[in-house]
């Protein structure tokens, strides 16, 4: 199977605070990777450095093959083909839920306004949000706008999935709804990188289990490996806190 | 007292009321593209957020008489045009700090949004940052239109005869303090009317936007 996400000794700072200390990560066509790891580790940083919303000063970012940081003309195409998926949803507000799903397939696919609505519908009606396709986003709960927001991504048809803790701004009632839109997804074959602390997810989706810490990876295993018997001090420290937190 | 309530007193002033609207309409409409312009390259610094930070400064902190004088006799603009480009020039800066708030109400999320689905930033800009942008600074921008129209009436100091022009030309035709009284107050209230109204009007729709999106 092909590579589709290569990152090769990323160095990320901010001001004079190093956050990445050389991370290599490579991601498989289909493959779902769940990273973990404690607050300020670098997950976020290192998910965004995918589709460069973080640009790093060392390191290459390879996504297709496209080495992304010296081929920038192809990276709006390459963000296209990349859906992501934020805590805080980002939805547009002053636009309503169709809307929302048909903005990128009209403006940068030049699809038809019928044939954005269709295909709107189409992926509104698999996180199960048709009847909410005129509601405005902040008239839907939490849970409803992450399912949007998924909805949103999944309209461009990419092949690559990010989610940064989608699950961590919700009520806890309303996690559930999202985490299954997510586990259809992994069903289906799509790429996924997912930073989540929702274990269960992990253990039923992930391929591959990546512990982050202090901004390097710590170590990379098979779920079930990984829960029952992580290899690293930092990695049986974190588990426990978890654990116990559930 | 009565004799100011005249139909062709009306007109005369109607007349004038037509050259004010028709200099504030065209400054706010130009000012309001250029602001915008202006807007976002301080927003977004460097060398032209710069200069337009420069612009900006100087601009707002001259007097809108001074520009209007200068571009009635230092340029070979039939007087209107004078008025429309010396008021674009200066309501620019005006209306460039107050988009340049919006901007800044916007949340860095809604940015990375549009950059994370392939969107380059003028289009970001144009779809998804502006016209929330804009939206959040509805009330103080009508409030800025509505001094524009009323600080039109600069422009009859180089013999534009626009609403006020007019009203000093018929006060020629007045003495005694009534009916001078009577007159500054017909003018105002016409200002107040239009003024009003464009206020309830932006008031009212805002309202109804805002509702549907928090
Ligand atoms: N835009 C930023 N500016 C400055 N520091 C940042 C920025 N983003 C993240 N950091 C810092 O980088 C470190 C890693 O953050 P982050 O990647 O968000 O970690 P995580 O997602 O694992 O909680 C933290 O110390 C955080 O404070
Ligand atoms: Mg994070």
């Amino acid at each position: 199977m092909s590579r589709v996400i290569r990152l090769e000794n990323i160095h990320k700072s901010f001001g004079k605070l190093e956050v990445l200390h050389g991370i290599d990560l490579e991601v498989k066509e289909g493959e779902k990777v769940v990273i973990i790891g404690p607050s300020g580790s670098g997950k976020s940083t290192l998910i965004r450095c995918i589709n460069l919303l973080e640009k790093p000063e060392q390191g290459a970012v390879y996504v297709d093959q496209v080495n992304l940081l010296s081929n920038t003309q192809q990276l709006s195409r390459v963000r296209q083909s990349m859906g992501m998926v934020f805590q805080q949803f980002n939805l547009y507000p002053h636009m309503t839920v169709l809307e929302n799903l048909m903005l990128a397939p009209m403006k940068l696919k030049k699809e038809s306004g019928e044939e954005a609505e269709k295909t709107a519908l189409v992926y509104l009606e698999r996180v199960g949000l048709q009847d909410k396709a005129h509601s405005y986003p902040a008239q839907l709960s939490g849970g409803q706008q992450q399912r949007v927001a998924i909805a949103r991504a999944l309209t461009m048809k990419p092949k690559i999935m990010l989610f940064d803790e989608p699950t961590s701004a919700l009520d806890p009632e309303m996690i559930q709804e999202v985490l299954d839109v997510m586990v259809a997804l992994a069903d289906e074959g799509i790429t996924m990188v997912v930073v989540t602390h929702e274990m269960g997810f992990a253990r039923r989706v992930a391929d591959r289990v990546v512990f982050m810490a202090d901004g390097k990876i710590i170590e990379e295993n098979a779920p079930e490996e990984f829960f029952t018997h992580p290899q690293h001090e930092r990695a049986r420290q974190f588990l426990s806190k978890i654990e116990r937190a559930v | 007292m009565s004799d100011i309530f005249q139909v062709p007193i009306f007109l005369f002033l109607l007349q004038g009321l037509r050259v004010t609207l028709t200099i504030a309409g065209a400054a706010i409409l130009m000012s309001l593209v250029f602001g915008t312009i202006l807007a976002v390259l301080r927003n977004h610094g460097g060398f032209w957020g710069h200069l337009a930070a420069v612009y900006i400064e100087a601009v707002r902190n001259a007097p809108l008489l001074l520009f209007i004088l200068a571009f009635r006799f230092m340029t070979p603009l039939p007087p209107v045009y004078a008025g429309i480009v010396a008021m674009t020039v200066f309501e620019t800066a005006a209306l460039a700090e107050i988009v340049r708030g919006g901007l800044k109400s916007i949340h860095k999320g809604q940015w990375e949004a549009g950059a994370t689905q392939g969107f380059n930033k003028i289009q970001v800009l144009r779809y998804i940052v502006l016209p929330q942008a804009i939206h959040n600074v509805i009330p103080p921008l009508v409030s800025q239109f509505t001094t524009i129209i009323k600080d039109t009436s600069y422009v009859w100091a180089v013999g534009i005869e626009d609403l006020t022009g007019k009203g000093m030309i018929i006060m020629g035709r007045y003495t005694t303090a009534a009916q001078v009284f009577t007159l500054f107050g017909l003018i105002a209230a016409i200002y107040f009317v239009i003024n009003y109204s464009i206020s309830c009007y932006a008031r009212r729709r805002h309202q109804r936007m805002a509702k549907a999106i928090y």
